[in-house]
């Protein structure tokens, strides 16, 4: 019984409130979250809460959801929590500037709103980032979840597709096009 | 910035689970980069596609009317001759990622001798030039790399002619490395950012163009020159346009350098009662001359932009005269025949297997019809001049971009021996894997 399991047996083990559920998440994935928390904090202590914080997260998910990508609805969760640790740390200054520089480029895409607006505009452009997302290129799906959900930095991005970065920013502006004008067919002004 | 102030970067964290997963098994080695010059061929595709708004207008006109192929402009080839004239051309008949009419794009590609591919994309920042060097230039030689850098940057900057009224509003130049994916081929990218216009300069087998070389192909026609040269075809064009010269105003766009010493220069036309306009590139010099024509539908940049002509001028020398009468004496096809190929699947795309393309790229089905049809002319890599059929399927309507999306595919506007053949046993095989 030792060893990696399923996602199915994993889930398993939550639906049955079985804390080993926990340990062999963190036997099969802990690893990989912590990576992802990590490009966002570069902080082993703070990304290592992440992980455990998403722990706790999907111990009061799981039941009632039953994912159907168990990964990805990991990541999903450690991603939330990291940038919301992101921010905490940024408010107390103790995130260096050059790694506030690394968001540049995202920055400026939306106007700020309310936390109580914030929610209910995430779904709605949730909704037509996914419209957006069925209809490009697997390339370009890529590129645009390595940058904007994965934080990834542009070299990386570059590095991993083997091409030059200037090719990479030319992806993202495109991207931005497109999502922008996905947007102002669903009625939602971005800029 | 506060990225949490970034209502997108919580939008991004609601996007659909599949994506992610989809992301976490990503074979990378697909995604990789595909040749430069694949992208740069894709993008001509789209260009090609502009430039074939001539044709299509007159088929509109005159449906089904298409003039007789002269016979220089006819070639002699095979099956594997246009194999191989298709093998490296990119993924035609699928759509294309710029869709018609979002790219200006030029290109020369003549291998073994320098090359410089110069391209523009209206609305994005960034201004490029790229250039290639022989293996053993870099990046084992850092302080060759560094001369390089010294040497051109200034004859490449000045390679890039902005119209006036482009106002350059802000410009940087850099130099990085490159690795072409497909050949491992290093190189050096030299990229000058702008604040209207890209523009990307590919500059392969450099070894020829070392010094002196470069500094002497940057003469530019004059604007009198290109529309002098332009005028014979001009007149050919306006009058199918129904337009008379003085009815139309005329405007520099753009202008570039080829590696055989030729100006190009796009000149617009615009129609003064401004229901559309008419744009004109020119490609001189050497022994041969391109026009492009394109048709915009009402002049703005920001609609659908159709292509309705190609054609293609090449100064033809006695050698190729003497082959190419040979091919003159070759059956014309009919449109119904090449109809009655499309829809047996015995069309050229991108993949030379039409059966793996229909596989790979459901979403374009060419054999049960086709939005349009326009003859065009391909030039193998002998210089022959083979006309075909390029049938259109409107692909998606609503592209980022606002544009509309054409896929396309070749049948040969001339009976071709083994043609049949060749596509059965294509089909074969794939029944027998």
């Amino acid at each position: 019984m030792d060893g990696i399991w399923s996602d199915e047996r994993i889930i398993a083990l939550y639906f049955e409130r079985d804390e080993r559920a926990i340990e062999k998440t963190d036997l099969k994935y802990g690893k990989y979250l912590f990576t992802v928390a990590d490009t966002v904090l570069h902080s082993e202590e703070d990304s290592k809460e992440c992980v455990n914080d998403t722990y706790l997260r999907v111990w009061q998910a799981i039941p009632p959801e039953r994912p159907q990508y168990f990964r990805a609805f990991l990541t999903k969760i450690i991603r939330g929590i990291a940038l919301n640790r992101y921010s905490d740390l940024k408010r107390q200054k103790r995130i260096p500037s050059a790694l506030c520089d690394s968001f540049d480029s995202i920055e400026g895409w939306l106007p700020e709103k309310s936390e109580a607006e914030a929610r209910e505009d995430a779904l709605a452009i949730g909704e037509v980032l996914n419209r957006y997302l069925k209809g490009i290129t697997r390339r370009r799906r890529y590129i645009f979840i390595s940058r904007f959900f994965y934080l990834k930095p542009i070299e990386a991005i570059a590095r991993a597709l083997t091409v030059s970065e200037s090719t990479v920013n030319k992806e993202i502006k495109a991207i931005r096009r497109g999502i922008e004008k996905a947007c102002k067919e669903a009625g939602i002004w971005i800029f | 910035m506060d990225i949490l102030n970034d209502r997108l970067l919580a939008a991004v964290g609601e996007i659909d689970e599949s994506f992610l997963e989809e992301f976490e098994s990503t074979d990378l080695s697909r995604l990789a980069r595909q040749s430069r010059r694949k992208e740069r061929l894709r993008r001509s595709v789209a260009v090609c596609s502009l430039v074939l708004s001539l044709v299509l207008l007159l088929t509109a006109r005159f449906p089904r009317s298409i003039p007789p192929v002269p016979a220089y402009e006819n070639a002699y080839f095979t099956v594997e001759e246009l194999i191989s004239l298709y093998a490296s051309e990119g993924e035609y008949g699928v759509p294309s990622i710029g869709g018609a009419g979002t790219v200006n794009y030029q290109t020369v590609i003549v291998r073994g001798a320098p090359t410089w591919n110069i391209d523009t994309v209206k609305d994005l920042e960034t201004l490029a030039v790229y250039s290639t060097l022989p293996d053993s230039f870099y990046p084992t030689d850092k302080a060759a790399f560094e001369s390089f850098v010294a040497r051109y940057r200034g004859a490449i900057e000045s390679i890039i002619r902005i119209d006036s009224d482009f106002e350059i509003r802000e410009k940087t130049t850099s130099f990085t490395d490159i690795v072409e994916y497909d050949t491992g081929e290093k190189g050096v990218s030299m990229e000058v950012y702008h604040t209207r216009y890209m523009i990307s300069l590919d500059i392969e087998n450099l070894e020829s163009l070392y010094p002196g070389e470069l500094p002497a192909i940057s003469r530019f026609a004059s604007d009198d020159e290109i529309l002098e040269a332009l005028m014979p075809y001009a007149k050919f064009v306006l009058s199918a346009w129904g337009k008379a010269y003085s009815d139309l105003e005329i405007a520099r766009d753009y202008a570039s350098t080829d590696s055989d010493c030729s100006a190009s220069v796009s000149v617009r036309f615009f129609d003064k009662e401004k229901a559309f306009s008419h744009e004109v590139d020119s490609y001189m010099g050497g022994k041969e001359e391109c026009l492009i024509f394109s048709f915009y539908e009402n002049g703005s940049e920001d609609t659908e932009k159709l292509m309705l002509s190609h054609i293609w001028y090449r100064e033809m020398t006695e050698a190729k005269k003497g082959s190419l009468e040979q091919v003159a004496k070759l059956r014309r096809l009919p449109l119904s025949e090449a109809e009655a190929l499309l829809q047996n699947g015995c069309f050229f795309s991108g993949n030379v297997c039409p059966f793996c393309a229909a596989e790979n790229h459901k979403a374009v089905d060419f054999t049960k019809g086709y939005d349009e049809v326009s003859l065009v002319y391909r030039m193998s890599r002998n210089g022959m001049l083979i006309p075909f059929y390029r049938f259109y399927v409107k692909t998606r309507q609503d592209l980022w971009s606002g544009l509309r999306e054409y896929g396309y595919v070749y049948v040969p506007a001339v009976e071709v021996s083994g043609l049949s053949d060749f596509f059965e046993a294509k089909h074969a095989g794939h029944a027998s894997s």
